[in-house]
């Protein structure tokens, strides 16, 4: 991966959380964490999030698991995906302890992590795994 | 080559295991090696292996470096090595290693693997040791007999000085672990034992002799050693299978005892009865333990007596008859009937063999004893035991019947008796449906009878009976079918009262049910500390280190913006642990029910929450009163949570309006409800609502709280045996239904 | 035994992706005060100089490391020959660290620690810990050796073996079959309802499986081995 040859890319992260103070938090470690450009967008619910999905070319998404009036990331991340949203979907939550997130990859998320492990160094990991396009195959 | 697995093998079996170089130094040890043997790692890896376990040799005295040889070398024969085990406090012993062939590891070097085979020696000999050696020790070297242990792999475990000193010739052999044959064996070389002879036949007849008795002691044993000495061997074998044996010096004895005595001192430990008689004057010269203990005489008044003291009803001139017969038959057995005369007068029945002494002028009779009263008193001790037993049935906390098929009752014990406050004589012969008058009783006897077969002849089951002091009390009856010739004779019936086990198991049962109640506050609590509590820790770290960051860039424009919330973040997680404090205070409480009625504890809430509701404008209404008999504080501060509940979610532009009614529904239980016309709960959120801090609405500004209430209210209801729930199918506001029983 | 899982591997098995085990190595991190951790793959080292890592982990906040994704090793490098052909860990002071460590950025009070791995296929692993010099007497070596064995254990159980094993999945036979159609990447995601970056590692998982090189070799492969019809 040199990074001579590689065109910059924007990679658009959407981040869905109940917590408006959360925000400024993620703002904060994606902004030092990162080489690439990216961009922050952060919505409470899972109705301006389908939303965002309609207007803009979204990379990833980090996805608080328990957001008002929805369950858990077992009825969010379905909802998403019927979307036709085929980026990586994470789940960020205070405790990833329970049973179910062991079942993450069944509902369509790509990895969980727990916000106190979430740091810089952290994000950097998960955008050079999940959210670079050059991973990509190509359809040949 | 040495792969993770085999390593990982290494390091995990319970075996202790060393990796040896090529020259037979220890290049690693695995941790079972740490800890069973007690090594430390720097003190053994480059030392010899065999400098540290010498080796034994397994057979033909192999030489010690040929040994240490194939320790190294590439030989597949040599994995059958036994090793001398040394650990500090505790006496050495064998072992048998495994060896590997020499693998090439990574570095290049070839090594092998070698395991001790364990079996978990050390342990046992620890625990065997540790318990009892100190004091064994010490009462050992106080007592001047010899005194040596075997185990039961017939190795030596503990001597003493004294067994030393009677084997002087043996001492270099006696090593803790040496076998007893070893022993023998080495002692046999030096000539110890002078009774073993000296050809090669002899010794091994002796050994073989020795051996049978060491391993199946019957009677001691008296050697004679190769200085005069003469040993008294007593050896008994416990039940784990150790040997235990004493060596007495018993040379002076023998020297100075007579023939008779001497004789006498090897038979006294015979069971039968024996004795040397005086021909001369028919005196007894000496009768062995058993002679003594049938006859109940001390040996010094045995020797007062002659034969007619002892034979009942004895004729002189038959007796002289009689031994002047044995003398002329020398030699040969002589038998006779009689009956001898116990000190205490009474009489027994038995039989005597006698023998006249070899030579020219014989002087004693050997006189042989069989006790003909033994069978008798076999038949004694078994009616002993007979009236015993009785006793011990009468003494059960049991009732006993026998009765026959139609439960005619022959016998009862006196605990049944006194249950139904009858004697014995009113009830035998009597059925018991007879004086039994209860049909729920008989019904289920008949059916219990009725199901008894030869394949399953026992049946138990409960039954409720009226006890004669007016008490129903709960017996376990177990009614046994017995058969005679394959036909069904008699049934027997065991009962046992268990009244007051099935009370207490009640009563366990219902301190169980608190107890996991508390359990699940205690949970509920451990789960919200770490959870809840932990979010706003996060936020106050995240935008404290933000600051920082800030700080040092020289920036200051969000500071206002990130002070004022790690200052909000605080404040939620103080109204957090005050909130879990005051739930966990409440989850704790004692209930204590006092009488009061319910408009008292509703105007008391009113009270309470003066302030919400002028604020809110919100009506209360009590549409009927009930008197209640529950936690008066307790009760309170549930309604007060409900209906605060209720003015928190009003909606917007219309003042809570509260109903609340109760009503009895059931036998002994009330039926609370509180209705408003709020904003209402989704029905799929009803399970979740009364968890601790349930947040159900993400605007805090709007909808203040950190939702315990419902859950402290929730808690109350549990406390009082009741329940607190949220009626689903109400669709104008929210409705909660309290039952408890009063 | 001596040695005990610690309580911040609690986690370990329930690890099934590679962010899982990123998270269960950065729990060492912080556990033993590491500032670095490297998984690499030494199979092809030292017939050739590259060597890929499988997991790096950074648990310091000013890093100004180089990109470690593939690194360039000499051949006489002592710290990747103890990696690679020796079967105990190596501490390397800080000299040591300074002189063979050369992809990596201020070493000057670093302590390094190497980690040989033999898997019992026979395949080669190694771990580069950089510690601070300052901490590396506090921190119980065999310990921190033992924990990052038991987790390589499951990294190698879980991420590497499936992808060498020629067993297809209920979900990776899907994902033929939905090829076979003609379906892309992301529309085959759409139908399945997961993301694209899911459904191609479980291609290139098949391609590796089945040893073809394109999507049209695959479905080819998998109708003449009787996969799909």
């Amino acid at each position: 991966m040199s990074s001579a040859i590689e065109e910059v890319e924007t990679i658009t992260i959407l981040f869905v959380d109940d917590n408006p103070d959360e925000f400024v938090l993620m703002e904060w470690l994606v902004k030092g964490g990162v080489d690439q450009n990216t961009e922050l967008v952060c919505v409470t619910d899972i109705e301006s999030a389908c939303k965002v999905l309609d207007e803009k070319d979204i990379s990833m998404i980090l996805l608080d698991n328990k957001l008002h009036l929805n369950d858990d990331f077992r009825t969010s991340v379905p909802v998403l995906r019927s979307k036709a949203f085929t980026g990586p979907i994470g789940i960020v939550s205070s405790s990833i302890e329970p049973e179910y997130f062991q079942e993450f990859e069944q509902y369509g998320a790509d990895f969980r992590i727990g916000k106190n492990e979430l740091d810089r160094n952290a994000i950097g990991f998960i955008i050079d795994e999940f959210a670079k396009k050059d991973t990509k195959l190509s359809d040949d | 080559m040495l792969d993770e697995i085999s390593l990982a093998f290494f390091n995990s079996t319970p075996n202790p295991g060393f990796l040896v170089n090529e020259d037979g130094t220890i290049s690693l040890i695995n941790s079972a090696a740490c800890s069973k043997l007690q090594l430390k790692e720097d003190d053994t890896i480059g030392i010899l292996f065999h400098k540290l376990f010498p080796v034994v040799a397994a057979q033909n005295n192999e030489k010690f470096e040929a040994i240490t040889g194939v320790l190294v070398e590439k030989d597949p024969c040599s994995d059958k090595l036994r090793i001398l085990v040394s650990l500090p406090g505790l006496p050495s012993f064998r072992t048998q290693i495994t060896k590997s062939d020499p693998q090439i590891c990574r570095d290049g070097v070839k090594r092998s693997i070698v395991y001790m085979n364990d079996h978990g020696q050390v342990e046992k000999l620890k625990d065997s040791y540790e318990n009892s050696l100190t004091l064994l020790n010490a009462a050992l070297s106080a007592i001047p007999e010899g005194f040596a242990i075997y185990d039961e792999e017939d190795r030596l475990q503990v001597f003493n000085q004294g067994y030393m000193d009677v084997y002087p010739d043996s001492v270099d052999a006696m090593k803790i672990g040496t076998r007893f044959e070893d022993i023998l064996k080495y002692g046999l070389e030096q000539g110890q034992y002078e009774e073993a002879g000296f050809t090669e036949e002899s010794r091994a007849a002796w050994l073989k002799e020795r051996l049978k008795n060491h391993f199946n002691p019957t009677a001691p044993l008296v050697q004679h050693l190769k200085d005069g000495r003469y040993i008294r061997v007593d050896e008994r074998v416990l039940d784990d299978g150790h040997i235990v044996g004493i060596r007495s010096n018993i040379t002076e004895l023998m020297e100075t005892k007579s023939l008779a005595e001497s004789l006498g001192d090897a038979l006294d430990n015979i069971a039968a009865p024996v004795a040397f008689i005086d021909i001369e004057t028919q005196r007894i010269l000496y009768g062995n333990t058993a002679f003594l203990n049938n006859l109940q005489y001390t040996p010094d008044e045995i020797t007062q007596l002659t034969l007619m003291d002892i034979n009942h009803n004895a004729n002189p001139e038959k007796i002289s008859e009689f031994i002047d017969k044995i003398i002329e038959n020398r030699g040969v057995v002589q038998q006779s009937r009689s009956q001898h005369v116990r000190k205490d007068g009474t009489v027994y029945p038995c039989v005597v063999n006698s023998i006249c002494e070899n030579g020219d002028n014989p002087k004693r009779i050997l006189v042989f004893v069989e006790d003909e009263s033994i069978e008798r008193e076999i038949r004694e001790e078994l009616d002993y035991r007979r009236v015993q037993q009785e006793t011990f049935i009468e003494n059960l906390p049991v009732f006993i019947i026998r009765s026959d098929l139609d439960t005619t009752i022959h016998f009862a014990n006196e605990l049944y008796c006194d249950f139904f406050g009858v004697s014995l004589a009113d009830i035998i012969g009597v059925k018991f449906t007879e004086f039994i008058h209860t049909e729920e009783i008989i019904q289920n006897l008949k059916n219990c009878l009725a199901s008894l077969t030869m394949e399953s002849p026992v049946r138990t089951y409960e039954q409720e009976m009226l006890s004669s002091d007016g008490i129903f009390r709960t017996v376990l009856w177990t009614n046994r079918l017995v058969f005679k010739d394959g036909e069904p004779h008699e049934v027997v019936s065991v009962g046992r009262d268990i009244t007051d086990s099935k009370l207490a198991k009640a009563q366990i049962e219902e301190q169980a049910h608190a107890l996991t109640l508390r359990n699940q506050a205690l949970e509920q609590f451990a789960g919200i500390v770490s959870h809840d509590l932990r979010s706003p820790l996060r936020h106050i770290r995240l935008f404290g280190e933000m600051l920082m960051e800030e700080h040092e860039s020289g920036n200051s424009e969000n500071f206002g913006d990130y002070i004022s919330r790690i200052r909000s973040s605080i404040l939620r997680m103080e109204s957090l642990i005050s909130s879990l404090l005051e739930f966990s205070q409440v989850a704790y409480k004692q209930v204590n029910r006092s009488r009061f009625v319910l408009s008292t504890a509703i105007d008391e809430v009113k009270e309470n929450l003066a302030q919400n509701i002028e604020q809110s404008g919100a009506v209360i209404k009590l549409q009927n009163d009930f008197d209640l008999n529950l936690d008066y504080v307790l009760f309170v501060r549930l309604m007060q949570n409900l209906i605060d509940n209720a003015i928190k979610y009003q909606k917007d532009d219309q003042p809570a309006q509260i109903q609340i009614s109760a009503d009895q529904t059931e036998k002994n239980i009330v039926c609370i409800t509180v209705a408003d016309n709020g904003i209402g709960i989704a029905s799929e959120q009803a399970s979740r609502i009364f968890n601790v801090f349930q947040r159900l609405h993400v605007d805090e500004k709007k909808y203040k709280g950190t939702g315990i209430g419902l859950a402290l209210a929730k808690r109350i209801a549990e406390g009082h045996n009741g329940t607190l729930s949220l009626d689903t199918d109400y669709k104008d506001g929210s409705k909660f239904v309290l039952k408890v029983p009063i | 035994m001596k040695y005990q899982k610690p309580d911040c591997l609690v986690d370990l098995d329930r690890a099934i992706n590679k962010l899982d085990f990123y998270r269960l190595f950065k729990c060492l991190c912080v556990n033993f005060d590491l500032d670095l951790l490297a998984l690499f793959d030494m199979n092809n080292w030292p017939e050739e100089t590259a060597i890929e890592s499988l997991m790096v982990v950074v648990n310091r906040e000013d890093s100004n490391l180089v990109d470690l994704d593939v690194v360039s090793i000499e051949n006489n490098n002592l710290i990747f020959q103890n990696m690679r052909d020796e079967m105990l860990h190596k501490v390397w002071n800080n000299q040591n660290v300074i002189e063979h460590i050369k992809f990596s950025g201020d070493m000057s009070s670093t302590t390094g620690i190497s980690i040989p791995l033999h898997t019992p296929n026979g395949r080669h692993f190694g771990f580069w810990l950089a510690v601070p010099t300052s901490v590396t007497d506090k921190i119980d070596h065999d310990q921190l050796v033992y924990s990052c064995k038991l987790v390589f254990q499951n990294f190698f159980n879980e991420i590497i073996l499936p992808d060498s094993m020629p067993i297809i999945s209920p979900r990776e036979l899907e994902v033929i079959r939905w090829s076979s159609e003609g379906k892309t990447s992301v529309e085959i995601a759409i139908i399945l309802g997961l993301s694209e970056h899911t459904i191609n590692s479980y291609t290139t998982k098949i391609l590796q499986k089945l040893q073809v090189v394109n999507r049209a070799q695959m479905v080819a492969t998998a109708i003449r081995m009787g996969l799909i019809k």
